[in-house]
């Protein structure tokens, strides 16, 4: 009889607060010519699993606001929600201070504090080199290149830096003689059945940044100096011929720097004792009735310089197996048969 | 002794260490930033920084012209509760001057400041507005930087109506009826700044000015009308009554008065008509059956002469001269692309090249500098050179060409084309021909289901013949009206 209520377990019931829906807004105009982009969503609970989604925040007023008083209207891309894009012919201009502007549907006004635009330093050059990263329980390493900038730092002002990838191209070939076809009821044969075209197409993507590359000059001021500012990892397609990246360097400010040093930590967290906590990074957007809420991401201006490289296959010191794509080169997505007007390796 | 010494020496360490100091906590007001600054608007962002939970009596900004804060305008933003950043606005500033301003933070009855920033508050400035063209009641959008909820904006000496100011940099408007001018300045006026655009608005303009109306009650259509030096002339054709219409009217500019002049010849409707020539035209006998006559007569000032008789029928054909030539465009039936040219001293018809499309006299047509123009029922408006079989799709007439309409009008004044007034339309258009590029009149008013019977240019000025379309019952007469494209 004593045993029996001992062995009654009440379940413990946890009252966890519900996660709450931020505004995040991520956006960079630079000096370069537009469009540019301001992204509007809202954040959700994150667990174990993804409970909600990310949603685009759209039907929202967007403007950029320079510290002389000139309004630049932003329009939402009809496909794709939450995005705001400035007119094309807007362009940043470097010593004036920008502010974002939002007003959303719920009447709620947003803005960034004034951000100035920094001026930034030419790409000198940009060399390449392979990269391997051991990959724990796996045979084969991961790899791919890691593209270095050089850059002179100029010495009377302190500057900081991001890099950003730009839209890239490669050479994509293909096998179009071992094409063989899903069994169907019009074509139930299990035979390849080759196609006579096409093996090499030049495929346009936009493969983002892994990681966020960032610098000052504390320890380079002044000087000539070489620092990793995109990395591109093989995946068997990429360096099969000749791959093309634009790398964008652009000169931030430094209360920017100080935000995406700590997103930087924050990302690249590895599991390990010494990492720093998970917390939340208040940027630079402040809500005009309640200044205490929470707005994540962060409103970039700065000047932008962007240097074009091409990569050989024979830059690579280490490459991957070649992956095959046993189908017409044209049926992958963003390949085309012929070369941007532009191409020139 | 020595152990006295020691007691008191350990006395006096316990009695340190007793002694608690109580630390005050650390509360400042710092002044981070200007959100926003306009022409007689800041907006501040403030913080309160302390290390203990403290509230605030008051909290907020102060403003000055100068930098020893005399008069300040204080921005009060009441009770705070903890520390916290905090947001004020101050608007009815001076523009283009210079503001000091700090936050402050009233605790416990003592004001702590924040440094002090130094704020240049923005001079407007206005940058385009558009459209440049439009008429009183239409809305435009004028767009500049920092022009203020109280902006007021003048076209000439009208106000108009702000509708909308966006972000102080858009403001839509209604444009005000102008007094007299069709070319206006616009004005913007911000405070004791007066902006005015360089290039001028220009109202929608054109004005109908009734002349005369033709006495008698005499209606006609399929008729003829013409000009020469002695006045303007219509005439024939068929009146409402079914009947055709034996005489010719002829207004006279300098006494203001019609005259009616008989016509020598057969009766008919569909005939055509130029300065110099008439002829051709129709007779119905009965259902279905026509005798189309071909005489063809010289017009010698209000006298007619008769020639021999056209080699050919013509029905509704477009008629004009140019270059000393008279020029015959399509007609009804199988004429539709005739194309035929009388040499008025050889006395001889050559047949040319057909025409492109179905030519009737339902088509507006005007001549500028030896080339014929002419708008198709599409709308395409043609350079036609009759003589080098030369048909070149010019432009697009933006009015109304739908198939219940035609009898359209087509005049040249100056570098200037005016074309409309079609069946059931009071629309009226200006085609530039330097640019080709088309800009909407005020339309004509009066009863919508009219049609031009007649149309001349006289000494600079139009001229318009209009009347109620056959259908419509009662006694009305036929108007003319002067229009002048640039009246308001």
């Amino acid at each position: 009889m004593l045993l029996v209520p001992v062995a009654c377990i009440d379940p413990y019931e946890v009252d966890i607060e519900e996660g709450e829906q931020l505004l995040t807004v991520e956006g960079i105009v630079t000096t370069q010519p537009g469009p540019h982009r301001i992204r509007l969503t809202k954040s959700d609970t994150y667990g174990s699993v993804f409970e909600g989604l990310i949603r685009p925040v759209t039907g929202a007023t967007v403007i950029i606001r320079d510290d002389l008083g000139e309004v630049i209207f932003l329009e939402e891309n009809a496909e794709e929600r939450g995005a705001y894009y400035t007119p094309s012919g807007f362009s940043a201009v470097i010593g004036r201070s920008y502010s974002l502007q939002i007003q959303t549907q719920d009447g709620k006004v947003y803005t960034s504090l004034p951000e100035k635009v920094e001026d930034v330093p030419q790409i000198k050059d940009l060399s390449v080199a392979t990269l391997r990263i051991p990959v724990e329980g796996e045979t084969n390493d991961r790899s791919g290149i890691q593209v270095i900038a050089e850059i002179d730092d100029p010495v009377e002002e302190n500057n900081f830096y991001l890099w950003q990838n730009g839209p890239s191209v490669y050479v994509l070939e293909t096998r179009p003689d071992l094409y063989t076809p899903r069994p169907s009821d019009t074509n139930p044969s299990r035979d390849p059945q080759p196609k006579p075209c096409c093996i090499t197409c030049f495929r346009s993507e936009d493969i983002g940044n892994q990681s966020v590359f960032i610098a000052q000059d504390d320890n380079f001021n002044g000087l000539t100096t070489q620092i990793p500012v995109a990395f591109i990892e093989d995946d068997g397609l990429r360096f099969v011929n000749t791959y093309r990246i634009d790398i964008r360097q652009i000169g931030i400010s430094q209360e920017a720097y100080r935000f995406l040093k700590l997103v930087k930590q924050q990302v690249e967290i590895s599991g390990s004792v010494f990492d720093p906590p998970p917390a939340t990074i208040r940027g630079n957007m402040i809500n005009l009735e309640n200044p205490e809420e929470v707005i994540l991401g962060y409103f970039i201006v700065g000047a932008e310089d962007t240097k074009r490289l091409y990569i050989d296959k024979n830059d690579l010191t280490f490459a991957q197996n070649v992956a095959i794509i046993p189908d017409d080169c044209r049926e992958v997505e963003g390949a085309q048969l012929d070369p941007p007007a532009d191409w020139n390796p | 002794m020595r152990n006295l010494l020691s007691i008191g020496i350990i006395a006096m360490l316990l009695l340190g260490w007793g002694c608690t100091e109580e630390e005050d906590g650390l509360t400042s007001v710092a002044t981070e930033e200007a959100l926003f600054v306009s022409g007689e608007k800041i907006r501040l962002l403030g913080r309160l920084i302390s290390n203990q939970a403290m509230n605030a009596d008051d909290h907020g900004f102060y403003l000055s012209s100068s930098e020893s804060f005399t008069s300040p305008i204080k921005v009060s933003l009441g009770v705070k509760d903890g520390p916290g950043r905090f947001i004020g606005e101050a608007d009815g500033l001076e523009i283009g001057e210079l503001y000091f301003v700090k936050a402050f933070a009233s605790i416990g009855g003592q004001e702590i400041m924040g440094e002090v920033l130094e704020i240049q508050t923005l001079l407007p400035a206005i940058i385009d507005f558009s459209p440049s063209f439009a008429k009183a009641g239409d809305e435009i959008i004028i767009t500049g930087k920092v022009l203020p909820e109280d902006t007021r904006v003048f076209f000439g000496d009208q106000e108009a109506t702000v509708l909308e100011n966006t972000f102080e940099a858009k403001i839509r408007v209604r444009v005000p009826p102008s007094t007299t001018e069709k070319n206006v300045p616009i004005r913007v006026q911000v405070r004791d700044l007066t902006l005015e655009f360089e290039d001028n608005f220009e109202y929608q303009s054109g004005k109908y000015f009734l002349v005369s109306e033709v006495p008698g009650g005499v209606r006609v259509y399929d008729n003829i009308f013409f000009q020469n030096s002695e006045g303007l002339y219509f005439g024939l054709g068929r009146q409402k009554n079914s009947e055709l219409y034996p005489y010719i009217q002829r207004y006279s500019l300098q006494s203001e008065t019609w005259e009616q002049l008989s016509f020598p010849g057969t009766l008919r409707e569909k005939a055509f008509a130029t300065e110099h020539f008439l002829g051709g035209g129709t007779i119905q006998l009965g259902r279905d059956e026509f005798l189309d006559d071909r005489t063809f007569w010289k017009i010698n000032g209000s006298n007619f002469e008769k020639l021999p008789n056209l080699p050919f029928s013509s029905n509704a054909s477009v008629a004009f001269e140019l270059k000393g030539n008279l020029y015959l465009l399509g007609g009804e039936a199988e004429m539709a692309r005739r194309v035929a040219r009388y040499n008025p001293i050889t006395l001889s018809w050559d047949m040319l090249m057909d025409a492109p499309f179905e030519i009737s006299n339902e088509r507006p047509f005007f001549i500028y500098r030896d080339h014929v123009y002419m708008i198709d029922p599409e709308g395409v408006l043609w350079e036609i050179d009759p003589d080098s079989n030369s048909w070149q799709e010019k432009s697009f007439y933006p009015g109304n060409t739908g198939s219940a309409n035609g009898y359209g009008m087509a005049l040249v004044l100056g570098d200037k084309a005016y074309v409309g007034l079609y069946r059931r339309s009071q629309d009226m258009w200006e085609l530039d021909m330097n640019t080709l590029s088309w800009k909407p009149k005020n339309s004509m008013g009066g009863l919508p289901q009219s049609v031009t019977v007649g149309h001349y240019v006289r000494d600079g000025k139009i001229y318009i013949l209009r009347e109620p379309e056959v259908q419509i019952p009662g006694v009305i007469n036929i108007e003319m009206y002067r229009f002048d494209p640039d009246g308001i």
